[in-house]
Order: structure tokens, then sequence, then C-alpha cells
């Protein structure tokens, strides 16, 4: 009796143990493809943000207005917007000859509302798409040319320049006949370096 | 008969066996693979988390300075006392060796952080830190490379002349 019931009970068995088996299995494959999606979807993002950030200083612009004003107009060359409230986190690096003719590199803080001649730092004074002086998208309030004041709101879109104006003290006063390299780089690390002498 | 029966009692007791032994092997395996890609997941986490970027260094023939900016590009804040923590290496191309920090002997290395803007001490992303290496010498002409390494082993290197 037993004779041709033994098959049935061997399967039944293998079916009790695999079965469970093949359940964990599952589970264990569904638990590592969360991880690996979370991990994918995090690394994801970080490289779609940086690929997205981009920015080109227009070197043809770099004039120096006297001997510590600095200007030049860089552009927003990315697929990402940059707030005004992460403007404080740019590196602006400025690497140039002092009128006593030393080579020496600074880094610039930002500070929109900073005295020039009292204190060295870099703001924006000015924003442009194209040849226009205007701004449709996320317009930054207020206006860069309301000089001296803090935008509280508004984006660097893509496409649009803005005009950093880099303020010295006189005891940091520049010879503007002599080259200089400027570094700036953004929040995310993207950055870019030009090196001419001004006009 | 009783020995059809014996037989079939130890097939099936052989077959219950050999089954148990699979599925004990291959769960085993199964969890060792699971927390081999836990780790691996944790580790690329980990990175993630803690990433930095040396954006610039320069230094002057002659002098003993060299000034080093170091921008935070991970996800994670480092403490102050974290940042300390880190290993500087510098000299000339093939020739770096470790810098200790805050030493009384030159040659060492301080910090400070540039644009703290919650002002809570801590390196956080986005923000920039300033190392300054004072030299035992000064420095002449030729290529020089810097490295920094953060508590978590993450490290990024530059290079520049002179």
């Amino acid at each position: 009796m037993l004779s041709s019931y033994s098959g049935v009970i061997i399967l039944a068995i293998a079916a009790l143990i695999i079965l469970p088996v093949s359940y964990i299995t599952w589970y264990h494959n569904q638990i590592l493809i969360a991880d690996y999606k979370d991990t994918l979807v995090t690394l994801g993002n970080i490289y779609l943000k940086v690929k997205s950030f981009s920015l080109d200083i227009n070197a043809s612009t770099i004039e120096w207005r006297d001997n510590k004003t600095l200007c030049f107009w860089v552009l927003n060359s990315g697929a990402a917007s940059i707030s005004v409230n992460d403007f404080t986190y740019i590196d602006v690096i400025l690497t140039y000859n002092t009128s006593d003719g030393e080579t020496i590199t600074i880094w610039v803080p930002y500070n929109p509302t900073g005295n020039p001649g009292i204190e060295i730092f870099w703001r924006i004074e000015g924003v442009k798409v194209g040849s226009k002086n205007v701004e449709i998208v996320n317009p930054i309030y207020p206006s860069p040319y309301y000089v001296g004041s803090k935008p509280a709101s508004g984006k660097w879109d893509p496409g649009e320049e803005l005009l950093f104006v880099i303020y010295l003290t006189p005891e940091y006063s520049a010879n503007t006949t002599c080259p200089v390299a400027i570094y700036i780089s953004l929040k995310c690390g993207v950055y870019d370096y030009v090196s001419r002498v001004s006009s | 008969m009783s020995h059809v029966i014996i037989s079939e009692v130890f097939v099936t007791v052989t077959a219950i066996i050999i089954v148990s032994v699979f599925a004990a092997t291959f769960l085993g395996n199964l969890q060792q693979l699971r927390d081999a890609q836990i780790l691996v997941t944790q580790s690329l986490q980990e990175k993630m988390s803690v990433d930095i970027k040396i954006i610039y260094a320069v230094g002057y023939e002659n002098e003993d300075i060299v000034k080093v900016w170091v921008k935070n590009t991970g996800l994670e804040s480092i403490p102050f006392n974290l940042i300390k923590s880190g290993d500087l290496f510098f000299g000339p191309s093939g020739e770096s060796t470790y810098i200790p920090y805050n030493s009384s002997s030159l040659p060492t290395w301080n910090f400070t952080i540039l644009n703290d803007v919650d002002s809570d001490d801590c390196w956080d992303r986005g923000e920039t830190i300033l190392i300054t290496i004072h030299l035992d010498s000064p420095l002449s002409k030729g290529d020089y490379y810097v490295r920094y390494v953060a508590y978590t082993g993450e490290y990024d290197e530059y290079s520049f002349s002179i």
C-alpha cells in the first residue's frame, strides 16, 4: 500500500521544502532589488544633478573698472537653475597682481550688501539673456541692478548671464595691466576657470 | 513485502535528507550573497554621503605656505573635529609626504571654514574650507601634489605647478 503512494509522499515532502525555499529566495530578491533601486536612484539623481550644472565665464568681458573693481559676465550654460539663496556657496577665487607687484590668490566671499572699498566681496550687478537686459523666467528680486540689496528670491536660469563684480580693498588693489585668473565653483563642485589679460 | 517497505522508507528518508541538504546549502549561500550585496550597497551609500573635492590649490616660489580650497560635495555635514581627523599629503610630484595637523613643528596644516552659512561649525554640503599648509622650506619651481583624505577614507587630489 505504501509502495503505491511512496512517489507521491516523496513529491509532497519535496514540495513542502522547495516551496518555502522558493518563497524565501523571492523575498530575498525583493529586498536586494529594493536596496539596489534606492542606491541607483540616489546615484542617478546625484549624477544627473551634477551633469545638469555648467557655467561659462565669458573671458572677453573681464574688465577692471578701476584697480579695486573687477567685473565679468558668467553664463549658466547648464540645464538647471541655481537659486539666489545658493549664491553664498559659490566659490570665487581670483589670482592677480597687486599694485605692489606681488602675485596673490584670494578666495572672495559673496556679500550682496558689502561696502565697496571697505571689504573684499563679490556680488551680482546685472542679468541678461542674450543681448537683452531682461529676465523672464524666475526673475531675481530685487533686481541685480538694485545694487546693495540682497536678492531674496529668484533663480539664475539656464541661458542667463550674470554680471559678477569683485570688490577689493585699497591694500589689495590690483595692477590692472597684468593677467588675471578667475576660478568659479558652484555648490556641487562644477567649475569654470579662465585666465586672461583684462581689457 | 517487509523488505519492500523498508526500501520505500529508506528511499523516502534519503530523499528528505537530500532535499534538506540542498535547501540548507542554497539558503546559506543565498544569505551570504545577500550580506555581500548589502555591504556593497552600504559602501556605495557611505561613499555618496561623504564626498570632497579640492577645487583649487596654490603656492608661490620662495614662499613656505600653500593654500588649498576644498569643497564638501557629499550629502552629509562633516563636524569640525572630523575635519581635523582627515589626512593631508603634500610635496613635489612623486615625493609627497604626510603632513600632520596643527603640529608644533613644521610642516603642518590647519584650516578654516570659509562660508559657514549657518555658523554651526560644521563643514556642510556646498561649503568650502581653506587648508593652509605651513612648510619647513620655501617652495621652488616644479610640480606639486596635494591629497586630502576625509575621515571615511574618501579623498581627492590636486596637482599644480610653480
